[in-house]
């Protein structure tokens, strides 16, 4: 009977293994390519709190650089960005941050609150895949999955991702028990230029007010914060093409939301020649997203904004974090002379 | 009691490694026909471009994270927009901004709502700004100023 039970276990131990196994193996891993993939799952490195935090879509994660933030102020940030990040994505990511730090503001960009709806499931995959096991998590995947998904593959990713046995890589060997580090506290760093050549607007739409469950999120994110004592501040990268247009009508909307809730919101398209934003030389991708140059004027510009709203000083005098920091600001500055242009 | 536990393992293990089927590709319902090529939504977009000839705009924009582009090709009265999948360019949208072409069922920007709603019947949404008919897998839109169609949107939809 002994020798049985232990037979039975031997055996289920085995299979579970095999599982975890396959499951490492199988699962994307997001290192040579769609970076983005890695992002979410970095934060869970740091060892040090931040004075800011940053959510939202490819626009934090590619418009601000938490090492000049620190270069040039003293800052310590972190941006916990995704590709086509949901507003119900950013509030849980955003609740389950609060619960490990407290930080003086959060910043948050307005973009993604043209979503109502879940939308793509590659997308909520580089968003969700990425985060802990949490109340946070199971919250953020009912939110957002799209018809046909379901909550037992993200918490089992190899019941989704079982037949990429054929695509398997070399990058899936390297990465079976780790992952590198491919951001700079959550920043992308893009060194390529590509010229923006286009002013084309956005199509007109049926419809611009803003979705309610987008803004029942912002919302909840406002109340969040109040609750901690953090406070929320709304911007709009100065990125604005055909593609991912921001329309005035919805920037009225914000505005009028910020004013009535006391909310600072930060509109920088238009404000190239305040920040210094040279389209010829600032983007890597015709005019959708920053490179490294124009993320580096951005940043510099709203660090001061930042510092005189927050009463922020800076932590140069804290050797522990000082040392943090000047090493993260030396792989950024190696990454940048480096360059990463394909 | 061994093989009930082993059965159940051996399904778990052939639940998790059998092939996924793919999604069934839909069937567009509308399509519009601009001088002489019918063009619908999720489309190939190398025989309706070629059919059409040379362009007089083009913009083209990244995704965020994935591959491949977004591209818009501008005709004068009308624009036609496409994505990439599987390294091959689709119809995403076509647009039609003057009334320089009419729909199929003979509807172009100028017209009244109400010749929208006989061409096309009752739409499957409507409010003061626009109508809009629900396809398979996208929606034909007639925005509306005053009553007024100003613009003519076939867009896929959100997957």
């Amino acid at each position: 009977m002994k020798k049985k039970i232990l037979c039975c276990a031997a055996l289920l131990l085995a299979t579970v293994l095999l599982l975890g196994f396959l499951q490492l193996l199988l699962m994307p891993k997001y290192m040579a390519d769609k970076q983005e993939g890695a992002l979410v799952g970095e934060y869970y490195r740091e060892t040090t709190a931040h004075d800011l935090l940053f959510i939202g879509d490819c626009e934090v994660y590619e418009c601000f650089t938490p090492p000049t933030l620190w270069e040039e102020y003293g800052v310590t940030s972190y941006i916990r960005g995704s590709a086509q990040q949901l507003p119900w994505q950013s509030y849980y990511l955003l609740e389950e941050m609060l619960k490990r730090e407290t930080p003086k503001a959060v910043v948050f960009n307005v973009y993604a609150l043209k979503y109502g709806t879940p939308q793509n499931e590659a997308y909520n995959r580089m968003t969700l895949d990425g985060m802990q096991l949490s109340r946070e998590k199971l919250s953020a995947i009912r939110a957002s999955m799209t018809e046909g998904e379901s909550l037992l593959s993200y918490l089992l990713p190899l019941l989704r991702f079982h037949s990429r046995w054929d695509e398997l890589s070399a990058e899936d060997w390297q990465y079976l028990f780790h992952r590198d580090t491919v951001s700079h506290n959550g920043y992308l760093m893009q060194t390529g230029i590509l010229p923006k050549t286009s002013d084309r607007e956005g199509v007109p739409l049926a419809d611009y007010t803003l979705p309610a469950t987008a803004m029942f999120y912002l919302e909840q994110m406002r109340l969040l914060c109040e609750e901690k004592g953090v406070a929320l501040i709304l911007v709009k990268a100065p990125t604005n093409s055909w593609r991912y247009y921001w329309y005035d009508e919805w920037d009225a909307q914000i505005a009028d939301y910020a004013e009535a809730n006391r909310l600072s919101y930060y509109n920088f398209i238009g404000l190239d020649g305040e920040i210094g934003l040279d389209w010829s030389t600032d983007t890597y991708d015709g005019g959708a997203h920053l490179n490294v140059y124009g993320a580096e004027k951005l940043t510099s510009y709203f660090g001061e904004i930042l510092c005189r709203e927050l009463g922020l000083t800076g932590h140069r005098e804290n050797a522990e974090i000082a040392a943090v920091w000047e090493e993260k600001l030396d792989a950024y500055k190696q990454e940048r002379e480096k360059g990463n242009t394909p | 009691m061994k093989h009930i536990l082993c059965l159940l393992l051996s399904v778990l293990l052939a639940l998790s490694l059998c092939a996924c089927v793919d999604p069934a590709t839909e069937k567009e319902t509308y399509a519009a026909a601009i001088e002489g090529v019918r063009i619908a939504v999720d489309d190939p977009a190398e025989p309706v471009l070629s059919a059409l000839g040379e362009w007089s705009s083009y913009d083209e924009s990244p995704s965020c994270a994935f591959e491949g582009l977004d591209k818009i090709y501008g005709y004068g009265s009308f624009e036609i927009q496409t994505y990439t999948e599987g390294g091959k360019d689709y119809i995403r949208a076509i647009y039609l901004i003057d009334d320089g072409c009419r729909t199929q069922r003979d509807i172009a920007i100028g017209d009244t709502a109400e010749a929208v709603k006989e061409a096309y019947g009752a739409p499957t949404h409507e409010s003061a700004s626009s109508l809009q008919y629900a396809g398979e897998g996208m929606t034909l839109t007639f925005l509306l100023r005053d009553g007024i169609v100003t613009n003519i949107q076939y867009l896929k939809d959100v997957a």
